[in-house]
């Protein structure tokens, strides 16, 4: 008897069918062969079955080509911290998860190993968690995502790209390659690029000369300059922001010279200054060579997208130098008449690009005491001038009894997405905004107030400091109580706030043995 | 006692309770904290006037709230034990307030009666209990033990008619299985569950269900069915067969022992239990735990087999990593493995360190045949391996690497669950729990060795 093709021979008979099959049916010695023949067939086929598992041969051991992974030299979370990172695995405060495995790198933690699969599962479709993922995974979690086709992008995301990855790599890895080097040797960047975007098409010319912007250098520019010239409008809109950045560049300069007939500023001996404007007549390929597109649809009209991308790209200093006045002056000017429209989002652009805090400071107290002016946004306000200078300019700004209300209130923009951490007195604003939309009694419809509620107790979430719990659940608990509506977003928010009090905790818990 | 949030979800079946209980779980909805070794309380402010009264007998552990709620535990239980887990320090309160000390003593005294029950019903015999008398399926014990001979002849005849079924099915060829429909393999199985074997129907469908799970079917079905062919010819003749085995075929074939007869008339066996792996599997409306004790005294596999209907707790609260102090009473088989909590059970802390015994290759290779030349028709066989290594092979299967004996055995489990393992191990060896089934191993439970590096922590 031969288990093995006897089991084959028997699988061909039941497979074809005894009808069909002109095949034996291989006899087991010491049992009886039983009429019909498919009775046979299914004796051989029960006995066999058990014979092959009584009878299994384990198979000698094949030598792995994978080492071991090596000893952990970080010390992992706590029992309360592998606790509350499975919650956010499992998307309870998913906007929490980013932050704390940043924090777990600062704290010099990482994953415990039952974490490690959950982990990198949940980071492996969303690239933006790659790099805070990778950061904390140790030596088991890098040595188990290099194993795994699917996790070795999250790896990617922690390795110092290298000159293969300039060959090879994604486009966002040779952004990332470029980056660095343009820091530490840029001479080599430059001339490694200068070699390879020739061959490269439009969209990733534009790209990789994008990851020069984070150090600019004076060296920089001719390169810059010889793409401003570029045939792909792409290409060209990303080079222009960057070479008016350039130190030492002479666009600006050429732009200067360009825009200055079209603005003037009328200083009567009696009465107001005046800001006059006029608008160019004719758009020359000379224009594009200085980056001004023919076309640009972010403002209304031919020749007043002309002007606007010559305001946008020139520091909005030259213009106050130039007249000797002060941004707030010179932006209360703008405000009058037609000309605000264009004026207004060109400068806003154009303080953001050159990163102006003076004009930031002016233009945000514009906003705060003008309706109509295109915002800037908190997280836009803070990129540029300091947050707790930001949060003093909105503290200063706010009513006595700030309120939602329809239409909205200029200072909505800024509170609703200012980052953190708040100080106690915004909190305290914040949550009187709540109190008294919810009590004062108002016209608008009710839904729409409720929805700009939820949606800054959301954001509250996030940038509210934990140590805030008891002024936060003292004013909601009792509010929640008047009007039930809030109830559901202010007890979400208390929650999170509480949660991220346990995330911080973690951070000093003593590792747990089954890390 | 260390409860986890892992553990906290063996006992809480219903996953909305869990969620909700998780939103439950943080001191600012639920005060008046308080514990003493073996029970846990507080009060939870719910949307009634009077905030809810919840409490919990940590030594089952088993639930009790004043809320409306009809599903056991409730989201205030699973919140409060959720919070005990986290941050037991809050739980101040000394001494257990009336209401609560009032529901212990009941349980205490309801815990008491059953055992009292069960002993009686050995003394007077099993023709006492009402339930056996009222229900026909379950009459009195005749030569078989089990079935009265009317309905012993019905299977029979049922059975004999699965042989012709059989026949026609091999005749024809497995082949031609392929493109028949579900119905084919269903309306058999409805005669088998007219004839009274549900046991043999629920095979069919199971086999129906073959042809999906791998290119390997017509090898897996072939084998199945000549196990069920050898199980029916077993079952026709049922009176020569070894008084054990004749229980195996008699509940392999469909009849339900009661788990009350079990517990009254088999021997209890007492010892330290520790569960060693639990496996939930979801059924239509209907959650099937399975879960693998092991004896520390007696070094015994038991299974205990249970199921939940609709969100309902299971009737024993068996934790992962649990350790229980109590009897169990053995299901009557050739080969006893299926078992039954019985008398006093008390839960006895958390024991995630505790691993069960662990066998060589060889020697539980070996063990298993023993246990197939008595149950041959035995499907999960248990053990533990000790100093196995998980290990990636060029074809991306994982299987499980003996270093000493240079063996390794194939794992039948998900990626997942591989790639769980590979994490636990990192290449090193693992004390692993599972189930051997004759061809391939599944992995349970698995116990890394702890990391001796790095437990300083920079504040």
């Amino acid at each position: 008897m031969n288990p093995h093709t006897d089991w084959q021979q028997l699988l061909r008979v039941a497979l074809l069918g005894t009808r069909q099959s002109g095949e034996a049916v291989p006899s087991l010695p010491g049992l009886p062969a039983p009429e019909p023949r498919e009775e046979q067939v299914l004796l051989a086929a029960g006995s066999l079955a058990l014979v092959r598992k009584a009878g299994f041969k384990a198979p000698a051991a094949v030598a792995s080509e994978i080492s071991p992974a090596p000893a952990e030299t970080a010390p992992t979370l706590g029992p309360k911290g592998q606790d509350a990172l499975q919650q956010l695995l499992m998307e309870r405060y998913p906007a929490l998860l980013s932050d704390y495995l940043g924090s777990l790198a600062q704290a010099g933690r990482r994953v415990p190993h039952p974490l490690l699969v959950p982990l990198l599962t949940y980071v492996r479709t969303r690239s933006e968690l790659h790099a805070p993922a990778a950061a904390v995974l140790g030596e088991r979690g890098r040595w188990l995502a290099r194993l795994n086709p699917d996790w070795q992008p999250v790896l990617a995301a922690s390795d110092v790209p290298d000159s293969a990855a300039w060959e090879t790599g994604t486009l966002s890895q040779r952004q990332s390659y470029l980056q660095v080097l343009h820091r530490q040797d840029p001479d080599k960047a430059r001339a490694l690029l200068a070699a390879t975007l020739p061959q490269e098409p439009a969209k990733t010319q534009a790209a990789l000369l994008a990851a020069l912007g984070l150090a600019l250098r004076a060296a920089d520019a001719p390169l810059l300059e010889q793409y401003i010239k570029s045939k792909s409008k792409e290409v060209r809109q990303a080079v222009v922001p960057l070479l008016v950045r350039t130190p030492g560049n002479t666009l600006v300069e050429r732009l200067w010279q360009r825009a200055l007939p079209y603005l003037t500023l009328k200083k009567p001996l009696l009465g107001r200054k005046k800001l006059e404007g006029s608008l160019p007549d004719t758009w020359s390929m000379e224009w594009q060579a200085n980056g001004i597109e023919q076309k640009d649809n972010r403002y209304a009209g031919e020749k007043a997208a002309w002007l606007g991308q010559l305001l946008t790209l020139i520091p909005p200093e030259r213009w106050t130098a130039h007249w000797s006045i002060s941004p707030a002056d010179l932006l209360d000017l703008a405000t009058d008449k037609e000309w605000a429209s264009l004026l207004l989002p060109a400068w806003k652009q154009a303080l953001l690009l050159h990163r102006s805090t003076p004009w930031a400071l002016a233009y945000l107290r514009l906003q705060l005491t003008h309706d109509s002016v295109p915002p800037l946004t908190g997280t836009e306000a803070t990129q540029v001038v300091n947050p707790a200078e930001v949060t003093q300019l909105l503290l200063s700004y706010l009513p006595r009894h700030p309120r939602f209300a329809q239409p909205e209130a200029r200072w909505e923009t800024l509170l609703l997405d200012l980052p953190g951490p708040w100080p106690e007195a915004l909190t305290t604003k914040a949550l009187e905004v709540i109190e008294n939309t919810l009590t004062v009694p108002s016209h608008s419809q009710h839904y729409l107030l409720h929805y700009r509620l939820t949606q800054l107790l959301r954001h509250m979430q996030l940038v509210v400091p934990p140590a805030q719990y008891a002024l936060c659940a003292t004013t909601l608990r009792s509010l929640g109580q008047l009007d039930s509506t809030i109830n559901n977003a202010a007890e979400q928010f208390l929650s999170a706030l509480y949660f991220r009090q346990q995330l911080h905790e973690t951070l000093t818990e003593p590792p747990a043995p089954n890390g | 006692m260390i409860w986890t949030e892992e553990q906290v979800r063996a006992l809480v079946t219903d996953a909305g309770t869990l969620k909700r209980g998780l939103d439950l779980a943080t001191p600012s909805k639920l005060g008046n904290l308080g514990r003493t070794t073996t029970a846990a309380w507080g009060e939870c402010a719910g949307s009634g006037s009077k905030p809810y009264q919840v409490g919990i007998d940590l030594t089952e552990p088993a639930f009790k709230c004043s809320c409306p709620s009809r599903v056991f535990p409730c989201k205030h239980g699973a919140g409060l034990l959720l919070l005990l887990a986290r941050q037991a320090q809050l739980f101040t309160g000394p001494a257990a307030p009336p209401w609560l000390a009032d529901w212990l003593e009941k349980r205490q005294q309801s815990k008491k009666a059953p055992q009292a029950a069960a002993a009686a019903a050995k003394l007077t015999g099993p023709a006492a209990t009402p339930s056996a008398a009222v229900q026909e399926e379950v009459a009195e014990p005749e030569a078989t033990g089990l079935v009265s001979e009317a309905r012993l002849q019905r299977m029979q005849r049922g059975a004999a008619e699965l042989l012709l079924w059989l026949q026609d099915l091999l005749n024809a060829g497995l082949a031609q299985t392929e493109n028949q429909p579900r119905t084919f393999w269903e309306n058999q199985a409805a005669r088998l569950v007219d004839d009274q074997l549900p046991g043999l129907a629920s095979v069919l469908r199971e086999l129906a269900t073959l042809r999906y799970t791998g290119l390997d079917w017509p090898e897996r079905l072939l084998a199945r069915l000549g196990e069920l062919y050898l199980l029916v010819r077993a079952f026709l003749r049922l009176e020569q067969l070894p008084p054990d085995l004749q229980q195996d075929v008699l509940q392999l074939v469909g009849i339900n022992i009661k788990k009350e007869d079990v517990q009254a008339r088999q021997p209890a066996v007492a010892d330290t239990w520790l569960v060693v792996g639990q496996v939930t599997r979801e059924e239509e409306r209907l959650l099937a735990r399975r879960t693998w004790l092991w004896g520390l005294g007696t070094g015994r596999y038991a299974l205990v087999l249970e199921y939940s209907f609709g969100g309902q707790a299971f009737a024993t609260a068996l934790v992962p990593a649990g350790r229980y102090v109590g009897n169990l009473a053995f299901y009557p088989s050739a080969y006893p493995l299926r078992a039954v909590p019985t008398g006093s059970w008390t839960f006895n802390g958390i024991r995630p360190q505790t691993r069960p015994a662990g066998s060589s290759v060889a020697a539980f290779l070996d063990a298993y045949t023993t246990a197939l030349s008595q149950l041959p028709w035995l499907r999960e066989w248990p053990l533990t391996l000790h100093g196995v290594v998980p290990q990636l092979g060029p074809d991306e299967q994982v299987t499980l690497l003996h270093p000493t004996e240079q063996l390794q055995l194939p794992l039948r489990c998900d990626a997942e669950q591989a790639w769980h393992l590979l994490a636990a191990s990192g290449g090193h060896p693992l004390t692993v729990f599972g189930e051997w089934n004759g061809h391939a191993f599944f992995p349970i439970m698995h116990w890394a060795n702890p990391e001796v590096a790095a437990t300083t922590v920079s504040a």
